[in-house]
């Protein structure tokens, strides 16, 4: 009696999933915005403007090289090896009190004062980011635009925030000129550039170069 | 054998035995058995039946074994955050602080197993290593959050079935785990057929 109520148009066709290659550039703006505004909040105004930087150049990277074609999967060893390197990054600044050194050189830009903790930045620059990392390689490897963009982030933040160490102490005057991190953060740094230099590379850029 | 699957195995063996004594001295018996024999012991037998001479191909290994990454590291995430460490210590005789699990857990267990990615990604015998360890492991360990973890705290301190830090994403990548597993038996036994046929 009621069987109308089911009634539509909608049938059992195969319909590929294909969104239009525009959504990617939403999806990474949304994305990145939230991140960048999650970063301002539970981590301090430092963190968010070298996020914001990276987040930024990544972008304008990605609209050139990684948006009318995908990143190729030759470029996955790079990122995982950039994943590994950031993560030792973030275990020396565990160990050598890098929130505590932030928060002393930048008193009145972080407040409150305990906005930024050695568990804090654990849980978010290490942890919680290598699980956006981890997906963007999974996604890089179907050739989603996304994980292009995610490959590229991470390059850029793998050179700007070991790099901004070397900042701190010539922006603080009360920074100490070894700020923890600086060690594995040369490595990094050097991984970055090279992943990037080979993303960059027309043959690892594009599948179809 | 040769003298490269010999390195490769105990190399394997090496990681295997050394985290499992550490975490042994550091977090009991129960997290012992479920990280050191469930994941590396059983892991290491299935490596050596499977993908041990003929790697799994890369194109078909790494999207499962990726996701399956972030999926583990999203439920470390929850663990961390929740306190597992202290509440595995609280059901057993361990020492895990929140900080020792970090050190553990959070970061020296991800460095081996996000390397195993690359391993996976140059066909390299120890990626089939790692890739076993960490299939396995989803497959008998993250069970336990559900099924063990909370039983135990129940019995011993009451209040009933409750929640257990890491329960809630402890199952999501065993899925993905099982599919990782999937492939490597399926292209394990291809391999070996190839081979008798050869």
């Amino acid at each position: 009696m009621f069987a109308f109520v089911f009634d539509s148009y909608l049938d059992d066709t195969p319909i590929p999933f294909r969104p239009p290659p525009w959504v990617s550039i939403v999806a990474v703006v949304a994305l990145t915005l939230t991140l960048l505004l999650a970063i301002f909040i539970y981590l301090g105004v430092w963190l968010a403007v070298i996020a914001t930087l990276s987040a930024v150049i990544a972008f304008g990277l990605w609209l050139k090289v990684g948006y009318r074609a995908p990143i190729s999967r030759r470029a996955l060893p790079g990122h995982v090896l950039l994943i590994i390197a950031l993560l030792v990054h973030g275990a020396e600044q565990l160990a050598g009190g890098y929130a505590a050194v932030v928060t002393a050189a930048f008193p009145g830009l972080v407040q409150p004062a305990n906005v930024i903790t050695d568990a804090s930045l654990a849980l978010s620059l290490s942890l919680s980011a290598t699980v956006i990392w981890l997906v963007g390689g999974a996604f890089a490897f179907y050739q989603a635009r996304v994980g292009g963009y995610i490959i590229l982030l991470l390059a850029v933040w793998g050179l700007a925030f070991p790099l901004s160490h070397v900042a701190l102490p010539l922006l603080s005057g009360t920074a100490p000129w070894w700020i923890p991190g600086m060690a594995s953060g040369a490595f990094a740094v050097v991984l970055a550039f090279a992943s990037l230099r080979s993303i960059l590379h027309p043959k690892i850029r594009s599948p179809q170069a | 054998m040769t003298f490269k699957d010999i390195s490769y195995f105990i190399i394997a063996a090496i990681i295997s035995v050394g985290f499992t004594m550490h975490l042994f001295h550091t977090a009991d018996l129960l997290p012992t058995l479920i990280i050191g024999f469930c994941a590396l012991g059983c892991g290491i037998v299935f490596w050596l039946f499977t993908s041990f001479k003929h790697p799994t191909d890369p194109a078909l290994l790494l999207p499962p074994y990726l996701i399956t990454a972030a999926l583990l590291m999203l439920h470390i995430v929850e663990e961390y955050i929740f306190d597992f460490g202290p509440m595995i210590a609280g059901i057993t005789t361990g020492i895990w602080t929140a900080e020792k699990f970090l050190w553990t857990i959070g970061f020296f267990f991800p460095i081996i197993w996000i390397s195993g990615a690359y391993a996976i990604a140059r066909r390299n015998q120890l990626g089939g290593f790692v890739s076993c360890f960490i299939f396995v492991g989803m497959l008998l360990g993250e069970p336990t959050h559900l099924l063990i973890f909370p039983i135990r705290e129940a019995v011993l301190h009451g209040g009933g079935y409750n929640y257990f830090p890491g329960m809630w994403t402890a199952l999501a990548p065993l899925i993905t785990g099982i599919w990782g597993i999937s492939i490597i038996v399926t292209e394990a036994r291809k391999a070996k057929r190839a081979e008798s046929v050869a």
